[in-house]
This record gives structure tokens, sequence and C-alpha cells, in this order.
């Protein structure tokens, strides 16, 4: 099972410039989610996949089959690529029934059996005989499902299945995912912007940002150790800060910015080289006042005034203004105990652990609109 | 009997042996001129309505003339294109030896050439609003281009599709001035409703004209009651 992806295509529109899409990963996972802003050429490369669109140059392949080559001359039909698409609104036919929308794709007519099984996996029965606009948002994404699997397809695409679902539809989705994934073996690639959605699904996480990937691996991997701090603000890596390396030391390195920081050690990492380092919101840890510090975290602390508190319903973020201008993420229970209110100042530990240090300016493609 | 129109004679001798009525003949050259309409305006919609090529915004605007076109014009250009010693004419003169002008099917050809821009338009509106996606879904399910279009596309675009054939129906019905030039106006044979009428009243036949209007108005008001009742059903 191996899905491999190179692809080159340059569209140009009269309103906006140009737009490129330049990727190219290769994944033997089962399920594969292509994650980035809105734009950034995710579902062009599906549609690509899919054959709806045609790359400049390039190569497609799931397992065996090339479905496109640009060197060989190969661009195999949508219709003779066996992909299971779901369309992002599903695009059930709305003049068809159910069944007849499941149906659609069978050469051989009305298969019962098949039918059946269907209707079993994704608990639609009863509904055969409904047209689309009589179901619910849900129901609609299991008899896509449903139609795009009965056909047997050497892959699935799925085009952002979790926006536009409520929070108990997404459970269930998941569930059936995990479901279709037991049953048939093929790899899944997934359209998602959401982080959460990208970290719990994904085997392989892809980043995209402006038609490039920026980064590919686990989603472990990408969360803790971004690579650029594009990444980094994609999952959620919220406090980003410039520094320049101080002093290299054994268990770690020190840098300087507006403040001292120590954070664990990097490799080939030169005294005075600039850096960027970051820390998630969840990973800064909030001193209480009537206890002493104790080893652990005895480096990197700072001292700040909360400035606005949001809830979020079961963690509270917390923003503060002093050494450093920190997010703060914090289990509510916590935030309760610690009676914080808006106007006091606090003192946070940055555990070393929990920085990760990027390198990345010599490589940043220029885009205006970056934030640091 | 009427008079007769001068070329009358032009044409072979079996006129009063098939005189319909100008409402059976009318009728007749509309249908036909509807199905050929159906056909081409469809097709011919699909393509500006879903492909990108060369020359599309002139194709666009050529299928668009005959609506912007004084019919007479349009008329005149058939004569030049299918006359005796015309572009295409004069070669099925020379081949079967037989010409289309002043046949009941000149009138077809001008009711349709006249008719099919209102097709065209109304068509390619309507396949214009089915979703791409729908057709996408339908390729990637393993359906052709043919297929699709058959079991998607037009089944969406239906409502709209019919409401342009009646409406090219309802022009080809008053079909005038490309009809004359090209088909004359034979008594029987290609004398229609709007030309029998204006031969009523240049003969002063107050009570056959009145007749006539009647009639045709009658088709019309039929043909707006339809054409409004089903864009009613469109948006439900």
């Amino acid at each position: 099972m191996e899905l491999q992806v190179s692809i080159c295509k340059k569209l140009t529109s009269r309103t906006s410039n140009e737009f490129i899409l330049d990727a190219e990963f290769e994944c033997r996972n089962e399920m594969i989610v292509l994650f980035g802003p809105s734009g950034a050429g995710k579902t062009l490369t599906l549609d690509c996949i899919a054959g709806l669109e045609h790359p400049d140059a390039g190569c497609i392949r799931v397992n065996s089959s090339v479905y496109f080559d640009s060197e060989k001359n190969i661009d195999i039909s949508p219709q003779k690529r066996r992909v299971g698409y779901l369309f992002q609104n599903y695009a059930l036919f709305p003049h068809l029934t159910v069944e007849e929308n499941i149906l659609f794709g069978m050469s051989s007519g009305k298969d019962s059996k098949e039918l059946e099984r269907m209707l079993d996996i994704f608990e639609i029965h009863g509904l055969e005989k409904r047209y689309p606009s009589q179901l619910s948002g849900g129901q609609r994404q299991r008899v896509a499902l449903a139609r795009a699997l009965i056909t047997k397809p050497q892959i699935l695409l799925l085009d952002e299945p979790f926006s536009s679902i409520d929070h108990i539809t997404r459970v269930r989705l998941r569930r059936d995912l995990k479901k279709i994934r037991e049953m048939i073996e093929i790899p899944i690639v997934l359209i998602t912007h959401n982080p959460v959605e990208a970290y719990t699904m994904a085997d392989t996480l892809v980043v995209y940002r402006h038609g490039g990937i920026e980064q590919i691996g686990t989603p472990k991997e990408i969360f803790a150790r971004p690579k650029s701090r594009n990444v980094a603000r994609l999952v959620g890596m919220n406090n980003i800060f410039k520094g320049k390396v101080l002093e290299i030391r054994e268990d770690g390195v020190v840098i300087q910015g507006r403040e001292k920081i120590t954070a664990p050690a990097v490799q080939d990492l030169k005294i005075g080289e600039e850096v960027i380092w970051g820390i998630r919101p969840d990973h800064v840890m909030v001193l209480r006042e009537d206890r002493s510090i104790g080893k652990a975290v005895e480096e990197n602390i700072f001292s700040g005034r909360i400035n606005e508190i949001v809830s979020k319903g079961a963690t509270y973020l917390l923003f503060t203004e002093g050494d450093l201008d920190l997010e703060i993420e914090m289990p509510s229970h916590v935030f309760e105990r610690l009676c914080l209110e808006q106007g006091r100042t606090i003192r946070v530990s940055l555990k070393k652990s929990a920085i990760h240090i990027i390198r990345e300016f010599p490589k940043d493609r220029n885009i205006p609109g970056d934030l640091l | 009997m009427r008079d007769r129109p001068y070329y009358a004679d032009m044409v072979s001798s079996d006129v009063d042996s098939m005189d319909y009525s100008p409402l059976v003949l009318s009728l007749w050259i509309s249908l036909v001129a509807t199905i050929i309409i159906a056909v081409f305006g469809t097709l011919t919609a699909y393509v500006l309505a879903r492909k990108r090529f060369f020359g599309r915004t002139l194709l666009d605007a050529f299928t668009t003339l005959p609506m912007i076109l004084p019919p007479t014009v349009t008329g005149y250009y058939l004569i030049i294109l299918l006359g005796k010693n015309g572009i295409i004419g004069n070669h099925i003169y020379n081949l079967t030896g037989w010409s289309i002008m002043f046949t009941w099917q000149a009138a077809v050809v001008a009711a349709t050439v006249v008719a099919i821009p209102i097709m065209i338009k109304s068509a390619k509106a309507a396949i214009e609003s089915v979703d791409i996606e729908y057709e996408k879904a339908a390729f990637t399910l393993g359906k052709s281009e043919i297929q699709t279009f058959f079991l998607v596309t037009l089944p969406l675009a239906k409502r709209g599709l019919t409401a342009g054939l009646i409406l090219s129906f309802a022009r080809a019905l008053g079909e005038f001035g490309a009809t004359i030039m090209v088909a004359g106006n034979i008594p029987g044979k290609t004398s229609t409703m709007p030309l029998a009428i204006y031969s009523a009243v240049q003969s002063g036949e107050d009570q056959l004209a009145t007749m006539l209007v009647i009639l045709l108005t009658a088709v019309s008001i039929a043909i707006i009651y339809i054409t409004t009742k089903i864009s009613k059903t469109d948006r439900d």
C-alpha cells in the first residue's frame, strides 16, 4: 500500500496572481492528512490524484498503478483510476434517491448484496428511497462515503470531511473512518485545516502552505518540532520568539532575546546564530506563589501580568504581558484552583524540554503578511 | 381561392393537393425546428458552458447573432448560403437537382436559425447552474462524459432546458422575416400563421386575419402560461 505524489502545476487567473502547486510526498501508511490553511493547494492535489485536474509535470502512483507520469505521457482518465472521492459538499446527485446514488458507480447495475453491506456499515437502512435534500448532514456524508466505497476504489480521497458537521457527527465520522480502515486496506488521503483533526487522524501529516509543502512527518513530530514558524503557528505553537545563541553548554543552549532562556541542545548550532524558539501554550507552567520552586522548574522563570482571560470550556487561555508576552493554556480546574484574575502578576516556568528551536531563516520564502 | 404570391409559380404544382391550414403548417414547422434546436442548441450550450477552447467567445457571439440581426438580414444570409447558387445550396443542387428554397424545409431552417439563440442562451445558463462537482463525482464513479451528460447534467438542467425549448418554439411560431425570404409565402406549403395573417390583411380579408390573430394569440398565451408554471416549480 503506497501512494507517491510528485506534481507541479501552475494556475493563472486574470484576477489574482499566479499560483504554483509544487507538492511531493510519498506515503506507505494508511491515513495521510493534508493540513494547511485554505488556498494552499490541498484540494488541487486531491483533484490531481483523482484525474480531475492535470498537473503540468510530475508523477502520481498508487501501489503499482501509475495514474500520471508526464515523462511517459501517462494520464489515466478519472473514470479508469478507481478513486473514491468524498467531495467537500458530498456532491450527492439531488435528482437521485439514496439507493440510486450509492449504486451510481456500479457498472453491473443493481448489486443488492453490496448495497446491503454498505447500508449496514454506514447504518443508513431505511433511507434508500429518500432524496439527498431529505437527509441530515451526517446522513448525507455517510451516503456519499457508501457511494465512494461500493466501487472498491484503490484509494480514498476525503476533502474536508470534518468541516461543516456538528460535534456528534464528527465523533461518528471518526468511528466510521476507523471502520473503513479495518475493512479495506487502501491509502486514505484526508484534507483538514483543523489542527486537532490533523493530529488525531494522521499517520502521516503533510503540511501545506502557498502551494508548497512545508513539512512532512508524524503528527507528534510536527506538533512538537515544527520546522518553520509557519508550521509552528499552524499547529498551535503560538509563543514564538526571536533570539541569538549566547552560550552552548553540554546540557543545552542559552538564547538571548528580550530575556535569556535555556533550551535543549541542538546539533550544529553556532554561537551568535539567529534562531527562533517557541513553546506551546499548554506547556507553559504557572507557578503557585505559596510553594517554593522545585528543582525541575528552576530554569526559565519569568513574570507577567495577566492581560486577558478567555474561557474555552475545558481549558482557559491567559495572555500575559511582561518579561515575555505569552499565551498560556491550562485546564479549567487548575485555573480555578489558582484563583487567577485579570491584572494579576504571575510567575511562569518554561520547562527546558518543552522549548523548541526553529532554524529556518535562509530557506524561508518571502511571503507578505507573515507574523513574528 | 386566394391570390397566389408571384413566386408560387417557381415551385412544383402540387400546392393545391396538400393545402394545410396555416395553423397546422406553423405548428409542424415549429415542432421540427424545435426538435433540431433541442439537439443542436443543447449541444452548443453544453460546449459553451463547460469547455474552454480557442474561439469560444467568438462562437458565443456568432450563435447570438440571429437574435440581434433583423430576421430579413438573417434570411438574406440564408439565401446566400442555401440558394440554388448559394455556397452550400449550389452543391446540393448540382448533386440532387433539388433546392431547399421555397419548401417547408426552408421554413424549418429559417425558424431554427432565428430561434436557436434563445435556446442556447437559456440552456447555457441552465447547464452553468449545475454544480460542476456533480459531474466530477460522476467521472470518479466511472461514468464517461456522455453518460454523465445524460445521467447528471441533463436531469439537473431539465427545467431551464424545457423553458428554453418552449420559448424557442414560441419564437419559431412567430417567425416571419427570414421565412418569407427563404420559403416565400406559398399557401398550404410555406404560408405559416404570421405570413397568412400578413396576406389576409394585404388582400383585405379582415375576418380571416382576425381569426388567425386570435388563434395565434391563444397559442402564445398558452405558451407563456406553461413557461411560468415550469419556472415556478423550478424555484420549489
